[in-house]
């Protein structure tokens, strides 16, 4: 069951908008290596977990995960406040005004579209956790790409918040797929 | 960093606390008399206490990894009601981290046992800030329905 916490997991201080930023952060809403494409594969994986320990690690960080997804959506959303249309055409954000105005919707950086083709249930857990381990790995280097395009402070923060969070994910599903390894003796 | 053959954390036995009573960001700590300790030093485990552990965006040192020169930034606060919601969201974060541990390391009662202590004090600090400020979660009961009221997480703001 999901329930919610009226407050985010990391508090941002977002003082200035900045829209070029917002059209970048974005691909972490709706983007390949995303937090919702991290959410909903680790939700869909949990399933066919083998014992207590898969159940439970896939269960809680596709939780956690969807509490970035909502974090990042209200970073673009902060960065696009009060923007004005000219502000929003020069940021080459026109494209994505047309569809969705300054509403949050799940694109990439380039206005792409959110898709399950992004992520993989498979339905074997070697496999499930070897996507797992990459997907981590690639959300870190996105952040470390948006870290370096970034100069806004308030801004760097929660991203190095996020990254660091990949990494110790990346690690825990390592952690079970050596487990899993050894213990099923692939 | 100090791992058994089981691979599980080395368990330190000191015992020793320091209960200074301690400040965030050189504001006093909103609302109570208690003031918890958000800086205590964890002595069982080898975590990093509540405040860093949200602004590393890691509570086990072993793990952190920085980026190129960055450093993280001081937790930010600008009212009192952001102070009292930050109190919660450090023992949040470290209460989900611990938590991740103890997912692949069921049998670790020396983590478990923080694990225990961040989630008695962070029932105590929900209670305190829904008095104060509101609901945060449906099941927090206040005498006016204001769960739809306040400040949701996504408007301008600290949150």
């Amino acid at each position: 069951m999901f329930k919610y916490v009226k407050a985010l997991p990391y508090p941002l201080d977002i003082k200035k908008k900045n829209l070029k930023m917002a059209k970048n952060i974005i691909e972490q809403f709706g983007g390949a290596n995303g937090e919702l494409a991290a959410s909903l594969r680790y939700f869909s994986q949990k399933f066919n977990m083998p014992d207590d320990m898969g159940r439970a690690l896939l269960n809680d960080i596709a939780t956690e995960e969807m509490g970035h997804a909502e974090m990042v959506s209200t970073m673009v959303s902060m960065l696009m406040k009060d923007a004005t249309l000219d502000e929003i055409k020069r940021a080459g954000l026109d494209g994505y005004f047309t569809g969705h105005g300054k509403g949050i919707f799940p694109v990439d950086a380039n206005g792409v579209p959110f898709t399950a083709a992004y992520f993989a249930s498979v339905g074997d857990v070697l496999a499930d956790l070897s996507e797992d381990m990459a997907a981590e790995q690639k959300a870190r280097a996105v952040y470390e790409n948006l870290i370096e395009l970034a100069d806004d402070e308030d801004i760097i923060a929660p991203l190095l918040f996020l990254r660091q969070r990949e990494i110790v994910h990346f690690n825990r599903f390592k952690e079970l797929y050596e487990y899993y390894e050894n213990k099923y003796n692939k | 960093m100090l791992f058994d053959k089981n691979g599980l954390y080395m368990i330190d036995d000191s015992q020793s606390y320091d209960f200074a009573i301690d400040f965030i960001n050189g504001m006093p700590q909103a609302g109570n008399n208690d003031n918890y300790n958000f800086k205590k030093p964890v002595k069982n485990l080898k975590l990093y206490d509540l405040e860093d552990a949200l602004k590393y965006g890691n509570a086990f040192p072993n793990l952190y990894k920085p980026y190129k020169n960055y450093k993280p930034s001081s937790l930010k606060a600008n009212n009192s009601r952001e102070r009292a919601l930050l109190e919660i969201q450090m023992l949040e974060f470290s209460l989900t981290d611990l938590n991740l541990y103890l997912d692949l390391n069921p049998k670790d009662s020396n983590a478990y046992q923080v694990f225990k202590d961040y989630a008695k004090e962070c029932k105590k600090k929900k209670e305190e800030y829904t008095r104060n400020f509101g609901p945060l979660t449906l099941s927090d009961i206040t005498d006016d329905y204001e769960w739809s009221k306040g400040v949701w997480p996504w408007e301008e703001g600290v949150n």
